[in-house]
């Protein structure tokens, strides 16, 4: 039977996947609410698969699972999560997870990773963006990431910044900071500005925090 | 498992794998689930044809929001009872809700316990709001200095949401029946209302609002 610990901040979800995962005949051994509970009880229970939550209160899942991978780095992870950029799929690999599955996928979508998984399989499955295999595949990772500089375009783009006040406190000309923005676009594969905008707060809010 | 035909429910969540688990967990409980949607639009048709007991609706769906569906079918399906699912704990929107003729409000950080004991109290007539939640409410009474929280309208709520998921003003008329030229009027007094003049500050208040996920 496969043990396996939750991980998410939403008890009425987790009690939903648990009765899910119960009925397929997996053993759910462990429970946690946050990243933290999900480091401290991996290192003491038996877990053959852990499903983190990204979005968690006190220790992000990706972050959480770096812990432990630190501590176990033979520990088996799989990333439960509502986003789709592929900035998140490559953070989570490059963390350790061996599997991802969005929270818009079926229950049975799950099970199969999980089983993908604990054999020891990665598993990405059939709704991975196409361009995270493009990236996987080519030798030319790191070329797509955003640099710093483009990463503090983002940043003051999640405070609301326009691009002339960004201009303003990177001492640069509004013009380049629009060509900044629509390199970040492009590399993030965005058509809209509101997914950038959507993607600067998302970013903002999955930085590590210590305390809520 | 028991099935009571009479404890008919229907589920709306933007979340399959959120809307699988509820439904095994409510089924447990001997609830019969007789309709899932994924978006606001989507269970006001459908609690209007399968005139359930009681719909459950997520706040934060995409297209139109739980709160606002809650309005629509509260005037098309008087006779269904209404119970709010939500991540928010602060939430500004706890007496929009009671307003929009919501009887329940859950946050989702709560356990299937509480889920089931609220639905058995929203049935019975009752109206049960989640710890935290209800002090909202209580102190707004008491001090009766509560101010709607909301300065926008309900049409321009929904416009403000289908902008912050980056629909074009054309589309937006098109979903909400309107015309360009009126929907283009919505998008200028909401910017002028809110004193927010970009379309990024438009997402990053829909973000706050809670009316979109990040």
């Amino acid at each position: 039977m496969i043990r396996i610990l939750i991980a998410d901040d939403h008890t009425l979800f987790r009690e939903g996947v648990r009765l899910l995962l119960e009925r397929e005949g997996f053993c759910v051994v462990g429970e946690a609410a946050d990243g933290e509970e999900a480091v401290r009880l991996a290192q003491q229970l038996e877990v053959d698969v852990h499903v983190l939550d990204f979005g968690m209160p006190v220790l992000n899942g990706i972050d959480a699972a770096r812990e432990i991978r630190r501590k176990d780095p033979e520990a088996k992870m799989v990333l439960l999560t509502m986003y789709q950029d592929e900035t998140y799929v490559l953070e989570a690999l490059r963390a350790g997870f061996a599997g991802y599955v969005f929270k818009a996928q079926t229950d049975s979508d799950l099970v199969h990773t999980l089983r993908e998984v604990a054999q020891g399989a990665l598993y990405l499955g059939p709704n991975i963006p196409q361009s995270v295999i493009e990236v996987l595949t080519s030798n030319t990772q790191s070329a797509e990431s955003l640099t710093e500089r483009e990463r503090q375009v983002v940043d003051l783009i999640a405070d609301g910044k326009t691009s002339k006040q960004i201009a303003q406190v990177l001492g640069l000309s509004p013009k380049t900071i629009e060509s900044h923005r629509s390199r970040i676009m492009q590399k993030l594969n965005f058509e809209q500005s509101t997914q950038l905008v959507c993607y600067a707060v998302r970013t903002q809010l999955s930085k590590p925090v210590k305390r809520r | 498992m028991k099935v009571d035909m009479k404890k008919r429910i229907v589920l709306a969540d933007d979340h399959p794998m959120f809307r699988q688990g509820l439904k095994a967990l409510l089924e447990r409980e001997g609830f019969n689930i007789v309709g899932e949607a994924s978006n606001g639009h989507e269970v006001i048709q459908m609690v209007r044809q399968l005139n359930p007991l009681l719909v459950i609706l997520d706040f934060g769906m995409p297209l139109l929001n739980g709160i606002d569906a809650a309005r629509e079918i509260q005037k098309r399906s008087p006779d269904t009872q209404i119970l709010l699912l939500t991540m928010f704990e602060d939430d500004a929107y706890v007496l929009e809700a009671l307003r929009a003729g919501i009887r329940g409000y859950v946050l989702k950080a709560q356990a299937a316990t509480d889920l089931i004991n609220a639905i058995r109290e929203v049935l019975r007539g009752s109206i049960y709001l989640s710890p935290g939640v209800s002090e909202v409410v209580v102190k707004a009474y008491v001090t009766k200095q509560y101010q709607p929280s909301e300065l926008l309208t309900d049409r321009e709520r929904q416009v403000l949401q289908l902008v912050a998921e980056g629909n074009t003003t054309k589309k937006i008329a098109s979903l909400l029946g309107l015309s360009v030229k009126t929907a283009e009027s919505h998008r200028t007094r909401i910017m002028s209302k809110l004193d927010i003049h970009d379309t990024a500050g438009l997402v990053r208040y829909a973000i706050r609002r809670g009316l979109i996920m990040p």
